[in-house]
Protein backbone atom coordinates (compact mmCIF):
# COMPACT_ATOMS: atom_id res chain seq x y z
CA UNK A 1 0.00 0.00 0.00
CA UNK A 2 2.57 2.44 0.71
CA UNK A 3 4.74 1.38 -1.97
CA UNK A 4 1.65 2.32 -4.21
CA UNK A 5 0.99 5.78 -2.84
CA UNK A 6 4.91 6.61 -3.53
CA UNK A 7 4.66 5.35 -6.63
CA UNK A 8 1.89 7.65 -7.27
CA UNK A 9 3.79 10.79 -5.78
CA UNK A 10 7.08 10.05 -7.81
CA UNK A 11 7.17 12.03 -11.24
CA UNK A 12 7.02 9.22 -13.59
CA UNK A 13 4.00 8.23 -11.78
CA UNK A 14 2.31 12.12 -12.07
CA UNK A 15 3.72 11.82 -15.53
CA UNK A 16 1.94 8.31 -16.64
CA UNK A 17 -1.38 10.02 -14.47
CA UNK A 18 -1.19 12.86 -16.55
CA UNK A 19 -1.57 11.09 -20.23
CA UNK A 20 -3.26 8.13 -19.49
CA UNK A 21 -6.54 9.52 -20.82
CA UNK A 22 -6.88 11.79 -24.00
CA UNK A 23 -8.54 14.88 -22.27
CA UNK A 24 -5.80 14.61 -20.05
CA UNK A 25 -3.11 14.86 -23.01
CA UNK A 26 -5.60 17.57 -24.92
CA UNK A 27 -5.49 19.82 -21.64
CA UNK A 28 -1.69 19.64 -21.37
CA UNK A 29 -0.63 19.86 -24.82
CA UNK A 30 -3.16 23.26 -25.06
CA UNK A 31 -1.12 24.90 -21.79
CA UNK A 32 1.94 23.78 -23.56
CA UNK A 33 0.79 25.87 -26.74
CA UNK A 34 -0.65 28.76 -24.19
CA UNK A 35 3.04 28.99 -23.01
CA UNK A 36 4.34 28.81 -27.06
CA UNK A 37 1.78 31.60 -28.14
CA UNK A 38 2.54 34.19 -25.28
CA UNK A 39 7.08 33.55 -25.78
CA UNK A 40 6.06 33.92 -29.67
CA UNK A 41 4.30 37.35 -29.25
CA UNK A 42 6.97 38.71 -26.82
CA UNK A 43 4.95 38.83 -23.40
CA UNK A 44 8.12 37.16 -21.25
CA UNK A 45 10.39 39.78 -22.34
CA UNK A 46 11.46 42.30 -19.98
CA UNK A 47 9.67 45.27 -19.88
CA UNK A 48 12.00 48.72 -19.17
CA UNK A 49 11.39 50.44 -16.14
CA UNK A 50 9.30 53.55 -17.56
CA UNK A 51 12.45 56.35 -17.84
CA UNK A 52 11.75 58.90 -15.19
CA UNK A 53 9.82 62.16 -16.03
CA UNK A 54 12.49 65.26 -16.82
CA UNK A 55 11.19 68.06 -14.39
CA UNK A 56 12.76 71.29 -14.18
CA UNK A 57 14.66 73.83 -12.47
CA UNK A 58 11.90 76.39 -11.39
CA UNK A 59 8.75 74.07 -11.99
CA UNK A 60 6.36 73.78 -8.83
CA UNK A 61 5.83 70.56 -8.52
CA UNK A 62 3.16 68.35 -5.88
CA UNK A 63 4.61 65.45 -4.10
CA UNK A 64 1.69 65.27 -1.67
CA UNK A 65 1.58 66.57 1.40
CA UNK A 66 3.66 69.71 -0.20
CA UNK A 67 4.60 71.50 -3.80
CA UNK A 68 8.13 71.50 -4.23
CA UNK A 69 10.13 74.02 -6.08
CA UNK A 70 13.31 73.59 -6.89
CA UNK A 71 16.04 75.85 -8.00
CA UNK A 72 20.00 75.61 -7.47
CA UNK A 73 22.08 73.53 -5.10
CA UNK A 74 25.22 74.66 -3.70
CA UNK A 75 28.53 73.04 -1.75
CA UNK A 76 29.48 74.27 1.38
CA UNK A 77 31.38 73.87 5.21
CA UNK A 78 30.38 77.38 5.82
CA UNK A 79 26.97 76.17 6.68
CA UNK A 80 26.33 74.73 10.11
CA UNK A 81 29.69 73.99 10.98
CA UNK A 82 28.85 72.09 14.26
CA UNK A 83 26.77 70.08 12.44
CA UNK A 84 28.67 68.66 9.60
CA UNK A 85 28.69 65.14 10.53
CA UNK A 86 32.53 63.45 11.50
CA UNK A 87 32.33 61.80 8.19
CA UNK A 88 31.64 64.68 6.03
CA UNK A 89 33.85 67.13 4.95
CA UNK A 90 30.49 69.41 3.71
CA UNK A 91 26.86 69.95 3.11
CA UNK A 92 25.16 70.04 -0.43
CA UNK A 93 22.26 72.49 0.07
CA UNK A 94 19.38 72.38 -2.83
CA UNK A 95 17.66 75.93 -2.30
CA UNK A 96 13.99 75.35 -2.93
CA UNK A 97 10.59 76.09 -2.00
CA UNK A 98 8.39 74.30 0.33
CA UNK A 99 4.48 75.09 0.46
CA UNK A 100 1.90 73.32 1.63
CA UNK A 101 -1.81 73.14 2.51
CA UNK A 102 -2.20 70.12 5.20
CA UNK A 103 -4.57 72.44 7.74
CA UNK A 104 -2.42 71.23 10.43
CA UNK A 105 1.34 71.74 9.29
CA UNK A 106 3.38 69.30 8.32
CA UNK A 107 7.00 67.72 8.46
CA UNK A 108 9.17 67.82 5.46
CA UNK A 109 9.66 64.01 4.60
CA UNK A 110 12.66 62.09 3.24
CA UNK A 111 10.31 59.81 1.36
CA UNK A 112 9.89 62.66 -0.97
CA UNK A 113 13.43 63.69 -2.05
CA UNK A 114 16.48 61.50 -2.96
CA UNK A 115 19.65 63.25 -3.83
CA UNK A 116 22.51 61.53 -6.40
CA UNK A 117 25.44 62.80 -7.74
CA UNK A 118 27.35 63.23 -4.44
CA UNK A 119 28.74 60.80 -2.41
CA UNK A 120 26.30 60.97 0.58
CA UNK A 121 26.85 60.16 3.88
CA UNK A 122 22.92 59.21 4.41
CA UNK A 123 20.25 59.00 1.85
CA UNK A 124 17.83 60.99 4.18
CA UNK A 125 18.52 64.70 4.12
CA UNK A 126 19.63 65.62 7.69
CA UNK A 127 18.17 69.51 7.61
CA UNK A 128 15.90 72.00 6.10
CA UNK A 129 16.78 75.82 7.20
CA UNK A 130 15.05 78.76 6.29
CA UNK A 131 17.41 81.13 3.70
CA UNK A 132 16.30 84.32 5.56
CA UNK A 133 17.60 83.54 9.12
CA UNK A 134 19.18 79.90 9.13
CA UNK A 135 16.42 78.60 11.39
CA UNK A 136 15.08 75.31 10.89
CA UNK A 137 12.11 75.11 8.79
CA UNK A 138 11.27 71.15 9.30
CA UNK A 139 7.84 72.08 10.19
CA UNK A 140 5.64 73.71 7.19
CA UNK A 141 2.23 75.22 8.16
CA UNK A 142 -0.49 76.20 5.69
CA UNK A 143 0.05 78.55 3.43
CA UNK A 144 3.02 79.79 4.61
CA UNK A 145 5.78 79.33 1.17
CA UNK A 146 9.19 79.05 2.44
CA UNK A 147 12.34 79.12 0.85
CA UNK A 148 15.01 77.04 2.13
CA UNK A 149 18.04 75.02 1.74
CA UNK A 150 17.68 71.26 2.25
CA UNK A 151 21.13 69.74 3.62
CA UNK A 152 22.92 66.36 3.16
CA UNK A 153 26.41 65.95 4.19
CA UNK A 154 28.67 64.40 1.60
CA UNK A 155 31.94 62.82 1.72
CA UNK A 156 34.32 63.69 -0.97
CA UNK A 157 32.93 67.43 -1.62
CA UNK A 158 35.56 68.36 -4.19
CA UNK A 159 34.40 65.55 -6.46
CA UNK A 160 30.60 67.06 -7.12
CA UNK A 161 30.66 68.52 -10.43
CA UNK A 162 28.02 71.33 -11.87
CA UNK A 163 24.68 69.47 -11.45
CA UNK A 164 23.02 66.95 -9.17
CA UNK A 165 19.88 65.04 -9.81
CA UNK A 166 16.91 65.32 -7.12
CA UNK A 167 14.28 62.48 -7.35
CA UNK A 168 10.95 63.19 -5.94
CA UNK A 169 8.95 60.77 -4.78
CA UNK A 170 4.82 61.41 -3.85
CA UNK A 171 3.60 60.43 -0.79
CA UNK A 172 -0.06 59.16 0.54
CA UNK A 173 -1.57 59.12 3.56
CA UNK A 174 -3.42 56.12 4.33
CA UNK A 175 -4.07 54.32 7.98
CA UNK A 176 -1.07 52.28 9.13
CA UNK A 177 -2.25 49.01 9.27
CA UNK A 178 -0.19 48.15 12.20
CA UNK A 179 -0.52 51.43 14.42
CA UNK A 180 -3.87 52.45 13.08
CA UNK A 181 -3.28 55.78 12.91
CA UNK A 182 -2.30 58.14 9.82
CA UNK A 183 0.93 58.02 8.27
CA UNK A 184 2.43 58.91 4.41
CA UNK A 185 3.44 56.30 2.46
CA UNK A 186 5.69 56.30 -0.81
CA UNK A 187 3.80 56.31 -3.99
CA UNK A 188 5.49 56.78 -7.11
CA UNK A 189 8.51 58.47 -8.40
CA UNK A 190 7.35 61.27 -10.06
CA UNK A 191 10.62 62.51 -12.06
CA UNK A 192 14.03 64.27 -11.81
CA UNK A 193 15.07 67.70 -11.55
CA UNK A 194 18.29 68.15 -12.88
CA UNK A 195 19.86 70.76 -10.32
CA UNK A 196 22.07 73.63 -11.74
CA UNK A 197 24.88 74.62 -9.20
CA UNK A 198 25.52 77.98 -7.59
CA UNK A 199 27.73 78.31 -4.47
CA UNK A 200 26.13 82.31 -4.44
CA UNK A 201 24.87 81.03 -0.37
CA UNK A 202 22.61 83.57 1.22
CA UNK A 203 24.85 85.19 3.86
CA UNK A 204 22.23 84.33 6.62
CA UNK A 205 23.05 80.85 6.57
CA UNK A 206 26.92 80.78 6.78
CA UNK A 207 28.39 80.47 9.70
CA UNK A 208 31.02 82.57 11.05
CA UNK A 209 34.46 80.52 11.17
CA UNK A 210 34.39 78.69 14.80
CA UNK B 1 -7.95 30.77 74.88
CA UNK B 2 -6.90 30.67 71.46
CA UNK B 3 -7.54 34.30 70.84
CA UNK B 4 -10.11 33.65 67.72
CA UNK B 5 -13.66 35.21 68.51
CA UNK B 6 -14.86 35.22 65.04
CA UNK B 7 -14.91 32.01 62.75
CA UNK B 8 -12.47 32.17 59.98
CA UNK B 9 -15.12 32.60 57.43
CA UNK B 10 -16.58 35.86 58.76
CA UNK B 11 -13.14 37.41 58.64
CA UNK B 12 -12.97 36.37 54.98
CA UNK B 13 -16.19 38.13 54.28
CA UNK B 14 -14.77 41.01 56.37
CA UNK B 15 -11.61 41.48 54.34
CA UNK B 16 -13.22 41.44 50.72
CA UNK B 17 -16.03 43.56 51.32
CA UNK B 18 -13.43 46.35 52.61
CA UNK B 19 -11.44 45.47 49.73
CA UNK B 20 -14.12 45.80 47.14
CA UNK B 21 -15.27 48.88 48.97
CA UNK B 22 -11.95 50.34 48.87
CA UNK B 23 -12.04 49.98 45.09
CA UNK B 24 -15.43 51.47 44.59
CA UNK B 25 -14.67 54.57 46.51
CA UNK B 26 -11.32 55.37 44.50
CA UNK B 27 -13.27 54.61 41.46
CA UNK B 28 -16.25 56.86 42.50
CA UNK B 29 -13.46 59.47 43.44
CA UNK B 30 -11.59 59.50 40.14
CA UNK B 31 -14.86 59.71 38.01
CA UNK B 32 -16.29 62.86 40.09
CA UNK B 33 -12.53 64.77 41.10
CA UNK B 34 -10.16 64.06 38.10
CA UNK B 35 -6.74 64.96 39.79
CA UNK B 36 -6.66 67.27 36.27
CA UNK B 37 -9.40 69.07 37.04
CA UNK B 38 -11.73 69.68 33.89
CA UNK B 39 -10.47 68.97 30.28
CA UNK B 40 -11.93 71.75 28.28
CA UNK B 41 -11.72 75.27 29.70
CA UNK B 42 -13.29 78.43 27.73
CA UNK B 43 -11.05 81.52 28.29
CA UNK B 44 -12.54 85.67 28.79
CA UNK B 45 -9.67 87.57 27.61
CA UNK B 46 -8.24 89.69 30.63
CA UNK B 47 -9.63 86.52 33.45
CA UNK B 48 -7.46 84.22 35.12
CA UNK B 49 -8.55 80.76 33.96
CA UNK B 50 -7.25 77.36 34.74
CA UNK B 51 -6.25 74.63 32.85
CA UNK B 52 -4.16 72.12 35.11
CA UNK B 53 -1.56 72.55 35.69
CA UNK B 54 -1.62 76.24 34.26
CA UNK B 55 -2.90 79.21 34.85
CA UNK B 56 -3.26 82.14 31.98
CA UNK B 57 -4.85 85.18 31.53
CA UNK B 58 -4.30 86.35 28.11
CA UNK B 59 -4.77 90.80 27.67
CA UNK B 60 -5.06 90.90 24.26
CA UNK B 61 -3.72 90.30 20.26
CA UNK B 62 -2.53 92.71 17.64
CA UNK B 63 -0.98 92.18 14.15
CA UNK B 64 2.48 93.46 12.46
CA UNK B 65 3.84 93.02 8.96
CA UNK B 66 7.55 92.54 10.49
CA UNK B 67 8.64 92.07 13.72
CA UNK B 68 12.28 92.56 15.42
CA UNK B 69 14.38 89.09 16.45
CA UNK B 70 16.14 89.20 19.68
CA UNK B 71 19.26 90.29 17.57
CA UNK B 72 16.38 93.23 16.04
CA UNK B 73 16.97 92.15 12.89
CA UNK B 74 13.60 92.27 11.00
CA UNK B 75 11.98 89.03 10.65
CA UNK B 76 11.01 88.32 7.08
CA UNK B 77 7.10 86.48 6.72
CA UNK B 78 5.01 86.10 3.19
CA UNK B 79 2.56 86.15 5.68
CA UNK B 80 1.57 88.71 8.90
CA UNK B 81 3.01 88.32 12.70
CA UNK B 82 0.17 87.58 15.01
CA UNK B 83 1.50 88.59 18.37
CA UNK B 84 -0.30 87.34 21.60
CA UNK B 85 0.17 89.28 25.03
CA UNK B 86 -0.32 87.09 28.06
CA UNK B 87 0.56 85.97 31.61
CA UNK B 88 0.77 82.97 33.22
CA UNK B 89 1.52 80.96 36.03
CA UNK B 90 1.10 76.73 37.04
CA UNK B 91 -1.07 75.17 39.99
CA UNK B 92 1.56 73.74 41.76
CA UNK B 93 5.27 72.62 40.14
CA UNK B 94 7.49 74.95 37.80
CA UNK B 95 7.31 73.56 34.10
CA UNK B 96 7.55 74.54 29.88
CA UNK B 97 4.02 75.25 29.72
CA UNK B 98 3.39 72.76 26.59
CA UNK B 99 1.73 74.26 23.32
CA UNK B 100 0.46 77.11 21.97
CA UNK B 101 -1.90 76.96 18.55
CA UNK B 102 -3.98 79.95 16.44
CA UNK B 103 -6.32 78.56 14.34
CA UNK B 104 -8.08 80.23 11.89
CA UNK B 105 -11.67 80.06 10.77
CA UNK B 106 -10.60 77.34 7.89
CA UNK B 107 -9.16 75.58 10.97
CA UNK B 108 -5.50 76.09 9.84
CA UNK B 109 -3.40 75.40 12.84
CA UNK B 110 -0.29 77.75 13.53
CA UNK B 111 1.80 76.87 16.62
CA UNK B 112 4.09 79.94 18.21
CA UNK B 113 6.86 80.38 15.32
CA UNK B 114 10.25 78.56 16.00
CA UNK B 115 12.23 81.58 14.43
CA UNK B 116 12.77 82.87 17.52
CA UNK B 117 11.64 83.81 20.98
CA UNK B 118 9.31 80.81 22.34
CA UNK B 119 7.71 80.34 25.39
CA UNK B 120 8.75 80.87 29.03
CA UNK B 121 9.16 79.03 31.87
CA UNK B 122 6.34 79.33 33.89
CA UNK B 123 6.28 78.81 38.59
CA UNK B 124 3.73 78.08 40.59
CA UNK B 125 1.28 81.11 41.29
CA UNK B 126 4.57 83.30 39.89
CA UNK B 127 2.74 85.24 36.82
CA UNK B 128 5.22 86.15 34.52
CA UNK B 129 4.31 88.41 31.49
CA UNK B 130 5.10 87.94 27.57
CA UNK B 131 4.23 87.72 24.21
CA UNK B 132 3.86 84.66 21.83
CA UNK B 133 4.30 85.39 18.08
CA UNK B 134 2.57 83.58 15.62
CA UNK B 135 3.58 83.44 12.01
CA UNK B 136 0.37 83.42 9.65
CA UNK B 137 -1.09 84.12 6.37
CA UNK B 138 -2.77 87.54 5.90
CA UNK B 139 -6.12 86.00 4.79
CA UNK B 140 -5.62 84.10 8.27
CA UNK B 141 -7.18 87.18 10.06
CA UNK B 142 -10.41 87.83 11.47
CA UNK B 143 -11.90 85.78 14.03
CA UNK B 144 -9.10 83.70 15.39
CA UNK B 145 -8.54 80.76 18.23
CA UNK B 146 -6.33 80.68 20.80
CA UNK B 147 -5.81 77.11 22.11
CA UNK B 148 -3.69 76.60 25.26
CA UNK B 149 -2.14 72.92 25.80
CA UNK B 150 -0.65 72.81 28.54
CA UNK B 151 0.24 69.15 28.65
CA UNK B 152 1.74 69.75 24.91
CA UNK B 153 -0.16 67.18 23.56
CA UNK B 154 -2.16 68.09 20.86
CA UNK B 155 -5.76 66.83 19.36
CA UNK B 156 -4.03 63.72 17.68
CA UNK B 157 -3.79 62.26 21.11
CA UNK B 158 -5.83 59.71 22.53
CA UNK B 159 -5.32 60.40 25.98
CA UNK B 160 -8.05 63.33 27.08
CA UNK B 161 -5.41 66.27 27.81
CA UNK B 162 -7.13 69.57 29.21
CA UNK B 163 -6.57 72.80 26.86
CA UNK B 164 -8.55 75.83 26.94
CA UNK B 165 -10.11 77.77 24.07
CA UNK B 166 -10.06 81.60 23.59
CA UNK B 167 -11.80 83.79 20.57
CA UNK B 168 -9.90 86.36 19.57
CA UNK B 169 -10.48 88.83 17.02
CA UNK B 170 -7.52 90.34 14.85
CA UNK B 171 -8.63 92.87 12.08
CA UNK B 172 -6.98 92.70 8.78
CA UNK B 173 -7.25 96.43 8.62
CA UNK B 174 -5.50 97.17 11.44
CA UNK B 175 -2.41 95.31 10.56
CA UNK B 176 0.50 97.71 11.59
CA UNK B 177 3.55 97.74 9.60
CA UNK B 178 5.81 97.63 12.66
CA UNK B 179 8.27 96.22 13.80
CA UNK B 180 6.24 95.04 16.11
CA UNK B 181 8.98 94.58 19.67
CA UNK B 182 8.49 91.28 20.99
CA UNK B 183 9.22 91.97 24.82
CA UNK B 184 11.16 89.60 27.36
CA UNK B 185 9.01 88.13 29.77
CA UNK B 186 8.36 89.64 33.19
CA UNK B 187 7.64 88.98 36.59
CA UNK B 188 5.05 90.60 37.99
CA UNK B 189 4.14 92.16 41.23
CA UNK B 190 1.47 89.72 43.00
CA UNK B 191 -1.99 90.54 42.23
CA UNK B 192 -1.15 91.57 38.61
CA UNK B 193 -1.61 90.39 35.42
Amino acid sequence: MANDVGALLSVPGIARWIVRTWPRRVAIAMVGVLVVVIAAVGGFARVAPEPARQLTVGETVDVGPYSVTVESFFVSDQVDIYGIPDEADAWVGVVMVLETSELEGIYTDHQNFRLSGADLVEERFQKVVLLADDSSASFLTADLPVHVAMLWPVRDSGAIGDEVELTLTETYEDISFLFEEPTWFAGDRIGVVTVPRDDEIPPAILDEEP
Amino acid sequence: MTGRQFPAWAVTVVMLAVLVGAGLGVNALEANAPPNGPIGVRMTLGRDSVVHPLQVNVSGARAYETILDEDENPLETVGVWVLVDLSYATTDEPSLPGDFVLVDERGRRYPITGRDFGEWFASPDLWHRGTLAFEVPLDALGDLTFEAWPSGLGPGSDTPMPYAVLALRVDPGTVEPGPGVVEEPELLPVGER
